[in-house]
């Protein structure tokens, strides 16, 4: 029998091995890997037309969106018990009205990526672990180095452009100060940022960034914060994995390290993203039962240890992407070699969820990254920010 | 038979415009009635999933969405800036246009060389044609910042400046096209007839009044054909504001198709889409009829 698993692009021949082990012991079934990414237009179309890939790859912010229309097969009576793989938050994210619509699979979380070279010479001997070491570490790293009177070189690098990258990025900080995006109010959804904590965050997001990053941080994404960080103009970065590879892909030219986000007023938190693997609805029969088999043995420890193996670069070899999600991987042999990345696993422990609810998606485009870099470029207050955003964003969520 | 062909006249080229009956039925008029009725409906995305061709799932609910789109600040937000791209975008590609037809009108030494490199700026995608405008206006390292700086002038940071980031994606626009528009003026320019330029010579006219007077008259109903485009292309910004700016600063580059998009692809909301779409054809329309009937009386 044959199943198509529609999984992540550049993963191919890493993830090939895992798939060619599944097959050995399931001697019936023939995967076949399908690349790219499943989201948006695509994976609706997919699901429309009844020929999507019986295993699908999706964000948990997709499932939860399209688990409510019906999109998924439920898979709660088999995979109920694997809630003991993951920590609770991460498992909350696999669910959408309390079933499992999709089963953890690999994710990411957001770590401070930082240069160990930069932080020797400045005589920095540790990463920051609060926000006021942050704060006293990214100054102290943003030196005029050419004597031109301007700093060329930078403590942190952050995002100040309208986008996504933003809004993750400052989310962060707002949920180490103890601030949450919404609640929940007689049974609705409610922009709850616009609150001390939050504001406080913001304040010191927008103090990070004009005191202790480029002057063109308001054009710059998370991709151009990369650049900065591989180029050497910055000395900090909040990242994903894959900054790890992206220095080693330019050839080393420092040493990178990796260190937990600081601790704020709150406590750690950070960005978690969890790839999900959902069978679409239409599946049937065999073919369900073999994808069943299949993400039961994705998501066992030896295939999740795999998942270090990463994606194709440019050059053709591997790099770390992602990382597994489960919470028992650490004695893994990968990290063994490479404890460096052990940190992203640890970042599973505090996760801050992105998209709280499908309707914030919505929130975030329309008006939450709009007003964010309205308040990092100066034209508005992080008060009034954030009051606006409260006003304009209650609108949005009591019309769905 | 004979009354049908009475009727109709001969039926054997009915025969032959079916294939293109059919397939402008199913792939343009098709979608055109679907999504009329989808901007009427709430549709439930997986619904789709169940439904026949010739039906669009999900409950009426009138003009809501209408409604809702034109109370949206920001659905009137992006008329505005459709508007501020359209003023830089439309007459700097039309008047360059020209300008440049003219010049590759003459009978210049490696005139066909000029024309086919004037033209390659249309050849290449949208993204690669973006990320060479966000290297040239980077604020920090860019060419255009650094040719400023000789002058002793310190350049904005332009894709950050909610006044200068829709010109910079206007300016790339008509990088990228005049060459197209270049070619359809210089067909234009061929159509004259040289006697009016000899007439114009005897009369003593200079090289302004000349353009005046005769070319450009004579160039009308090009211009109007191009203008129609033109305004098309303005109103279906996209890619560019998609890579170069996200929306962004403070939704200054939030064109409609951004948000049709949006609604459409990210939160699955059809029937919003589709009104929103609808109302970007009625404005399509109205302008496209005021045009022709603007150009048609100066030109009798």
């Amino acid at each position: 029998m044959q199943i198509v698993w529609a999984s992540d692009s550049g993963r191919g021949k890493a993830i090939r091995e895992v798939l060619d082990e599944f097959e050995k012991q399931n001697p019936d079934v023939k995967v076949e890997l399908l690349g790219g990414v499943q989201y948006g237009q695509k994976l609706l179309t997919q699901i429309l037309s009844g020929e999507a890939p019986e295993v699908l790859q999706v964000s948990y912010g997709e499932v939860k969106q399209l688990a409510a229309e019906g999109a998924f097969i439920d898979l709660t009576q088999d995979f109920a018990s694997y809630e003991q793989n993951y920590y609770p938050q991460i498992w909350e994210l696999a669910l959408s009205d309390g079933k499992v619509y999709g089963v953890p699979w690999l994710g990411h979380t957001i770590q401070l990526v930082y240069n160990k070279t930069l932080f020797d010479e400045a005589g920095i001997t540790a990463p920051p672990t609060t926000w006021e070491e942050l704060y006293e570490t990214a100054k102290k790293l943003t030196v005029d180095k050419n004597g031109d009177g301007k700093p060329d070189q930078f403590g942190i690098g952050l995002a100040g452009k309208q986008g996504p990258d933003l809004a993750w990025m400052y989310g962060m900080f707002a949920a180490q100060a103890g601030a949450s995006l919404v609640k929940e109010e007689g049974g609705k959804y409610v922009v709850a940022l616009n609150s001390p904590e939050g504001i406080e965050a913001l304040k010191f997001y927008k103090k990070l960034l004009d005191e202790t990053s480029p002057p063109d941080s308001l054009n710059k994404d998370g991709g151009g914060v990369m650049a900065d960080f591989r180029n050497q103009v910055v000395a900090m970065e909040l990242q994903g994995p894959w900054g790890v590879p992206d220095v080693w892909k330019a050839g080393n030219p420092f040493e990178v390290g990796v260190a937990e986000v600081p601790a704020g007023p709150a406590g750690k938190a950070t960005e978690v993203t969890s790839y999900l693997l959902s069978v679409p609805v239409g599946v049937e029969g065999d073919k369900l039962e073999a994808a069943k088999r299949l993400i039961d043995f994705l998501v066992s420890k030896p295939a999740q240890e795999q998942i270090m193996k990463g994606e194709v670069g440019d050059d053709g070899n591997y790099y770390p992407f992602r990382i597994p999600i489960r919470k028992d991987m650490e004695d893994t042999d990968y990290y063994k070699e490479h404890p460096e990345f052990l940190v992203y696993q640890k970042g599973l422990e505090y996760p801050f969820t992105l998209v709280p609810v499908p309707q914030w998606q919505r929130v975030s485009d329309e008006v939450y990254q709009s007003i964010l870099n309205q308040v990092v470029s100066g034209s508005l207050s992080p008060e009034e920010g954030l009051r606006q955003l409260e006003q304009r964003g209650n609108e949005i969520l009591a019309q769905s | 038979m004979r009354f049908l062909q009475r009727r109709f006249g001969e039926l054997s080229g009915y025969v032959f415009i079916l294939p293109s009956f059919v397939i402008l039925g199913l792939f343009l008029v098709y979608p055109v009635i679907w999504s009329a009725v989808a901007s009427f409906k709430d549709i439930r995305p997986i619904a789709l999933r169940q439904s026949g061709l010739f039906e669009v799932p999900g409950d009426l609910i009138g003009f809501r969405h209408y409604v809702d789109a034109l109370n949206n600040p920001l659905f009137q937000k992006a008329v505005v800036n459709t508007l501020y791209f359209s003023v830089i975008f439309i007459p700097v590609t039309m008047f360059g246009s020209v300008l440049l037809a003219m010049l590759v009108n003459r009978k210049l030494p490696a005139v066909h060389f000029f024309r086919s490199v004037f033209f390659i700026p249309y050849v290449i995608s949208v993204v690669s044609a973006s990320l060479i405008f966000m290297f040239l206006f980077n604020g920090d390292r860019g060419l255009v910042n650094a040719v400023l700086g000789l002058f002793g002038v310190s350049g904005p940071n332009w894709l950050a400046s909610t006044i200068w980031a829709m010109p910079v994606i206007a300016i790339m626009s008509c990088w990228k096209n005049i060459g197209y528009y270049m070619l359809i003026y210089l067909s234009g320019l061929q159509n004259i007839p040289k006697d009016l330029y000899e007439v114009a010579n005897v009369e003593g006219a200079n090289a302004f009044q000349t353009f005046r007077y005769v070319t450009w008259p004579l160039l009308g109903r090009i211009s109007l054909v191009v203008s129609i485009l033109l305004m098309i292309n303005a109103l279906n910004v996209f890619q560019e504001v998609y890579i170069m700016t996200g929306g962004g600063p403070s939704d200054s580059t939030v064109t409609l198709p951004f948000l049709i998009y949006n609604r459409a692809f990210r939160y699955y909301e059809f029937g919003s889409a589709a009104a929103i779409s609808y109302l970007l054809f009625v404005v399509v329309v109205a302008v496209t009829a005021i045009q022709n009937l603007y150009v048609k009386r100066r030109l009798g």
